[in-house]
C-alpha cells in the first residue's frame, strides 16, 4: 500500500505555502514602500540651478532663498516660506577648456559640478561658464 | 453476506481545524493583498504627480527661455497674470502669446496659448480661433513672477505639487 500523506502533514504543507505566497507579497509591497520612500525624499522643493549661477556665493554656506530672488510685490506668506528655505550650494572647477587667445589673454570654458542642498536632498547640476586669464 | 472495509476518511474534529485554519491564513492573505492593493495606489498617485511636477517645470522653462520681446506682468496680491511671446508652442503655433493667469474659481493655474494677445472677456468668435487653454494644476497657493536683468523669477506653490522657484534666463 502506498504511504499517502497523512492529515498533519497535509496541514503543515499548506500553512508553509500560505506563509510563502505571504512572504511574496510582502516582499512587492517591501520594494514599493522603499520606492515610494525614495519618491517622499524629493518631497521639498524644485529649484532651478540659476538661482546661485551668477552669484557669489561661498561654497557651502547657508542662504536664504529670499536672497537669491528678486521678486517685488511679494504676499508676506510667500515672503515668509522663502525665507524659511535655507539652502547651500557648492561649486566644483572640474577642468578648464581652453578656447582662443586674443593676443593677450587666453579665453577657456570652466565647468565643473553645482550641488545645491536644501535639507537632505542634494540637486546636482553641470555649470560652465566662460573666463578670461592673462 | 461479506461486510465493506471502511474506507479511511477524515474525522469532524480534522475538518473544522482544516476550516479554521484555512480562514485564518485567507484573512490574513486578504489583508497582505488589501494593504498591497493600497501601496500599489498610493505609488501610482504619487508618480503621477511627479511626473505632472516635471511637465510643468519643462514647460515653464521652455516657455520663458524662450520668451521674444517684452513680458507683461500684471501683479495682484497672490497671484500674478504673465502675458508674453514666446518661440515655444505645444499648438503649432507660430511664435504664440502665451498667457499664464489662476482661476478664481477654483485656483487653477491656466496657460492660454494663442496666436493673438488674449483677452479675459471673448466676445468675438474669432477670438477663440487658435487658443488652447490647459488647466496645470488646481489648487494654486501663490503664482508670483518678476522680470529683471534678463532673467524671469517664478515663485509657484499648490497644495499638491512641490513648490517651484525658478529663476530663467530668457534669451532677448
Amino acid at each position: 500500500m502506498i504511504r499517502a500523506f497523512s492529515f498533519i502533514e497535509v496541514l503543515i504543507s499548506i500553512v508553509i505555502l500560505a506563509f510563502l505566497g505571504t512572504a511574496m507579497i510582502k516582499f512587492n509591497s517591501f520594494n514599493k514602500r522603499a520606492m515610494e520612500k525614495n519618491i517622499l525624499k524629493q518631497d521639498n522643493i524644485l529649484l532651478s540651478s540659476s538661482l546661485v549661477y551668477n552669484k557669489d556665493i561661498d561654497n557651502n554656506k547657508k542662504i536664504n532663498l529670499l536672497e537669491l530672488t528678486t521678486f517685488t510685490n511679494l504676499h508676506d506668506d510667500d515672503r515668509k516660506f522663502l525665507k524659511s528655505i535655507e539652502l547651500s550650494a557648492n561649486r566644483d572647477i572640474t577642468d578648464k577648456l581652453f578656447l582662443y587667445n586674443d593676443g593677450k589673454k587666453d579665453s577657456y570654458m570652466e565647468y565643473g559640478e553645482l550641488k545645491i542642498t536644501y535639507k537632505e536632498q542634494t540637486l546636482n547640476y553641470l555649470w560652465m561658464q566662460e573666463s578670461n586669464e592673462k | 453476506m461479506k461486510n465493506k472495509p471502511l474506507k479511511k476518511s477524515f474525522t469532524l474534529v480534522e475538518v473544522i481545524i482544516s476550516i479554521v485554519l484555512l480562514g485564518i491564513m485567507f484573512t490574513y492573505l486578504y489583508s497582505t493583498i488589501n494593504s498591497t492593493k493600497k501601496q500599489n495606489n498610493n505609488y501610482i498617485e504619487k508618480s503621477e504627480i511627479i511626473k505632472n511636477e516635471k511637465q510643468i517645470y519643462r514647460l515653464f522653462n521652455l516657455d520663458f527661455a524662450q520668451i521674444i520681446g517684452a513680458v507683461k506682468i500684471t501683479h495682484s496680491k497672490k497671484y500674478d497674470v504673465l502675458e508674453f511671446k514666446t518661440k515655444n508652442s505645444i499648438y503649432q503655433i507660430i511664435e504664440p502669446t502665451v498667457t499664464y493667469f489662476v482661476s478664481k474659481k477654483d485656483n487653477a493655474l491656466i496657460r492660454v496659448e494663442s496666436l493673438a494677445p488674449f483677452k479675459f472677456d471673448l466676445k468675438e468668435e474669432i477670438d477663440k480661433v487658435f487658443l488652447y487653454a490647459d488647466v496645470l494644476v488646481i489648487d494654486c497657493i501663490s503664482f508670483k513672477a518678476s522680470h529683471k536683468d534678463g532673467f524671469i523669477s517664478i515663485l509657484f506653490r499648490s497644495n499638491s505639487l512641490r513648490p517651484m522657484v525658478l529663476k530663467i534666463p530668457t534669451i532677448s
